[in-house]
């Protein structure tokens, strides 16, 4: 994202769109059209101007079924742009057109109002069509590629290293402060802390640092922590019996004491969930839904036809194999037993025999989490508003579908809001799934390292970033054990 | 000699052909495509992904255009790393995993023999119990427990030296250690009951009654007789090191083709996972047509005639 730079991009402690390559930018006609002009001043790294032509060839090639491209789902909210990802249109009808060089038109497939948050997502890219035209697929290598961000690749090891130099061309330059960054690909937790520790690295991804070592680092000051754009669920598949009934799946929900979980079992800082959409979304509301209650969960087992348990089948639970989600099922099961006295069995998978299972909706009760794309609880609402791969509970509703699409419609931001948050409501009332916690954002990071704050994403915009050198170390920075 | 490394080479293309196709389909067995992913991509893009890699065509035919790449020594393209082949990645990182498991190699020739040597030479003695309890240590303590515990020690303590990644040569000492540890243990009690045997034989009492030096005697007569049972234990024990070090790459963050292949597996990368199993199996087959012929000039018992 350093590399490539789109329209807008994320600001770093917020994630609202700047001004990247579009300088500014305004929604016609309800959001159902938006206009970006583009800066004069940007440029690729073989020195050709960033124009309009660079962002429709790409969003077309995006598009285009050919291409395959996995986050084309988003690209869906441009005009006629999923009846060309099916092969129903040809790719030249994308809503896409420029008006000149550096003014760029997007025609949306119904009003879109929060559009411009999705902007900086990397499937929005601008690209050099000359560039992959002469290469290929095989114009990212680092001789080949053709770039028009902050930072330009200079090397790309697969399962080694990426290393990335400060770009001279960038129109933003002056203000870019590092002059190389490195990634290093490390897949083993406590092999990251232990690289961290010797300051073989100044900064981690959230999620790095394995739970068992929290209680130890989680005082010290480099360990930072946060709120993640991942919601922690069950999926319940309604299609079978006995989740076809609502009680039943409430009285699921009611019996877990979730903060237990977060807290006594887990204790990285998760938050307990009641909803399905992440707190700290800007403008939306938290919603207030069913806490623990064991008592109104054998209430409604009863109500059920399953007082205490009786004739309730047996059903199980599946997970992907992993510690945590073990811990995590078996504390339920336990508090299921105890509070409805039904009998679940635990049924961990290998992780791609667990998500083909998962798609084909053959489980009672599977593990899931979802984390957001674009800051808007739309990202999270739509999961239930089609019926697919995603929308592992099966559960579609003709009402939600139309109450989703309506507040999604909306080109006033309260308003819209104010709607989301009832179909939210309306979701949870019928309640598809069992919400458990969301994700903590936990990592560590050198003091010296200033720029890089704790955000929904986890993004980092590296033009942000810089490294304080006139830091002393004091007696805070993390020592071994 | 020239006649039985020839059968041996030909024997190899029928057992790689079997192992190409158990793996083939095995592979397509297990559940899962390699475009599964934690957010599903929309079916008409999984559709375009298979047609672009083939994978809609029946299995059958499958197999055999497999096959008929291979022939021409084309491994096909991998589906994690866009753009990049097969054949590329093995290229890419082969040299890490043959330094890595070379390195092992030479620690573990090396020290295991001379800790096996001295112990045979003084049975019995507190030298040999103490060698070769350590090297009773080393065949129990799994790289996972040793790994990490040589980081704590000499990079988290001692800051000597870095605790994972790759590049430089202080980067390697580390893994080279942890994974030669087994096969110093192995090699030491190895060589210790070798060349125990050995040195009671008649012509190691001949060589000492003609008035020779007892270094002599020692590693030209004794150790070559003695460390037969060693050299049937390295070809495998070389294949391992060069293949088997997915464990060590993880906790040492090494990019060697271990690493590749268990994240090839789990992301169901076929071609990958097709072709490193090739790769390891031919070098595991010739690995052991080597020995053979090392152990055939070696030891005067064995001929192949």
């Amino acid at each position: 994202m350093s590399v490539i730079e789109g329209l807008t991009v994320y600001d770093p402690k917020t994630l609202e769109p700047r001004p990247g390559i579009a300088e500014r930018w305004e929604a016609v006609d309800q959001a159902k059209k938006w206009i970006f002009y583009l800066r004069k001043n940007a440029i690729w790294t073989d020195k050709r101007p960033v124009t309009a032509h660079d962002f429709i060839w790409a969003w077309k090639r995006g598009i285009d079924p050919k291409t395959g491209t996995p986050y084309a789902g988003l690209l869906y909210f441009i005009k006629n742009a999923e009846a060309i990802s099916q092969g129903h249109l040809p790719v030249s009808d994308l809503g896409v057109h420029a008006i000149d060089d550096y003014t760029l038109e997007v025609e949306m497939q119904r009003p879109t109002a929060f559009f411009i948050k999705m902007t900086p997502h990397f499937v929005f890219s601008p690209l050099p069509s000359w560039a992959i035209e002469k290469w290929g697929d095989r114009w990212t290598t680092s001789n080949n590629i053709v770039t028009n961000g902050a930072f330009k690749l200079q090397e790309h090891k697969p399962y080694s290293q990426v290393v990335l130099v400060k770009n001279p061309d960038y129109w933003d330059a002056a203000n870019v402060k590092l002059d190389k960054a490195y990634f290093y690909p490390v897949d083993d937790n406590p092999t990251t802390v232990n690289l961290y520790k010797s300051a073989e690295i100044d900064v981690m991804q959230s999620g790095s640092v394995p739970p068992a070592f929290i209680k130890a680092l989680k005082n010290k000051k480099d360990y930072v922590k946060g709120t993640f754009f991942t919601s922690y669920f069950f999926s319940i598949n309604v299609q079978k019996k006995p989740f076809t009934d609502v009680r039943v799946r409430k009285a699921l929900n009611l019996a877990i004491d979730k903060s237990a979980i977060t807290d006594k079992l887990i204790g990285k800082g998760d938050i307990p969930a009641t909803t399905l959409v992440p707190p700290g979304l800007s403008g939306y509301p938290e919603i207030k839904s069913d806490g623990y209650n064991p008592e109104l969960a054998k209430k409604l087992m009863a109500e059920a036809g399953y007082p205490d348990g009786k004739d309730f089948p047996t059903i199980t639970i599946y997970f992907n194999t992993l510690d945590t989600h073990r811990q995590i099922a078996e504390a339920i099961q336990r508090m299921w037993k105890e509070s409805l006295n039904i009998n679940i069995e635990l049924q961990n998978e290998e992780w791609q025999t667990f998500t083909a299972r998962r798609e084909r909706r053959e489980f009672d009760i599977a593990r899931n989490s979802w984390t957001g794309d674009y800051l808007d609880p739309d990202t999270f609402l739509n999961l239930f508003g089609k019926d697919t791969p995603n929308n592992n509970s099966g559960w579609i509703n003709e009402e939600y579908v139309k109450i989703l699409e309506e507040a999604n419609q909306e080109p006033d931001e309260a308003k819209r809001n104010e709607k989301l948050v009832k179909v939210e409501e309306f979701l949870l009332d019928n309640l598809p799934f069992i919400p458990i916690y969301f994700t903590a954002l936990s990592y560590l990071k050198k003091p010296y390292v200033e720029g890089w704050y704790p955000n929904l994403f986890d993004i980092h915009p590296l033009k942000a970033v810089s490294i304080n050198t006139e830091w002393k170390p004091e007696n805070e920075s993390v020592k071994p054990n | 000699m020239l006649r039985l490394i020839i059968r041996r080479l030909l024997g190899m293309i029928p057992i790689l052909l079997i192992i190409i196709t158990i793996t083939f389909f095995l592979l397509r067995l297990a559940p899962g495509s390699p475009f599964t992913a934690e957010k599903a991509f929309p079916p008409e893009v999984i559709q375009a992904l298979n047609e672009q890699y083939g994978l809609d065509k029946p299995l059958h035919i499958q197999y055999f255009n497999y096959v008929k790449e291979l022939m021409k020594g084309n491994l096909g393209p991998s589906t994690r790393y866009v753009g990049r082949s097969v054949n590329e990645l093995i290229w890419e990182h082969l040299p890490t995993s043959v330094v890595l498991g070379l390195l092992a190699y030479l620690f573990a020739l090396g020290f295991g023999l001379i800790i096996g040597i001295i112990s045979s030479l003084r049975q019995n003695s507190l030298l040999d119990y103490v060698s070769m309890a350590i090297a009773m240590l080393g065949i129990s303590l799994p790289s996972f427990v040793l790994g990490p515990l040589l980081v704590i020690i000499f990079s988290l303590t001692l800051f000597w030296l870095p605790p994972a990644r790759w590049g430089e040569p202080k980067h390697l000492i580390l893994p080279a250690l942890t994974l030669s540890a087994v096969y110093i243990a192995y090699i030491a009690r190895l060589t210790r009951s070798g060349m125990l045997e050995v040195l009671r034989a008649d012509y190691i009492r001949t060589a000492r009654a003609k008035g020779l030096a007892e270094s002599v005697v020692v590693l030209r007569h004794a150790l070559r007789g003695g460390i037969i049972p060693v050299i049937s234990f390295t070809g495998p024990a070389l294949t391992f090191l060069l293949a088997g070090t997915i464990v060590v790459e993880k906790i040492f963050a090494v990019p060697g083709l271990g690493k590749i292949f268990i994240e090839a597996a789990n992301s169901r990368d076929y071609s990958v996972v097709m072709g490193l199993t090739l790769f390891i199996s031919t070098v595991l087959v010739a690995m052991n047509l080597l020995v053979d012929i090392t152990i055939g000039l070696l030891d005067p018992r064995i001929s192949y005639k």
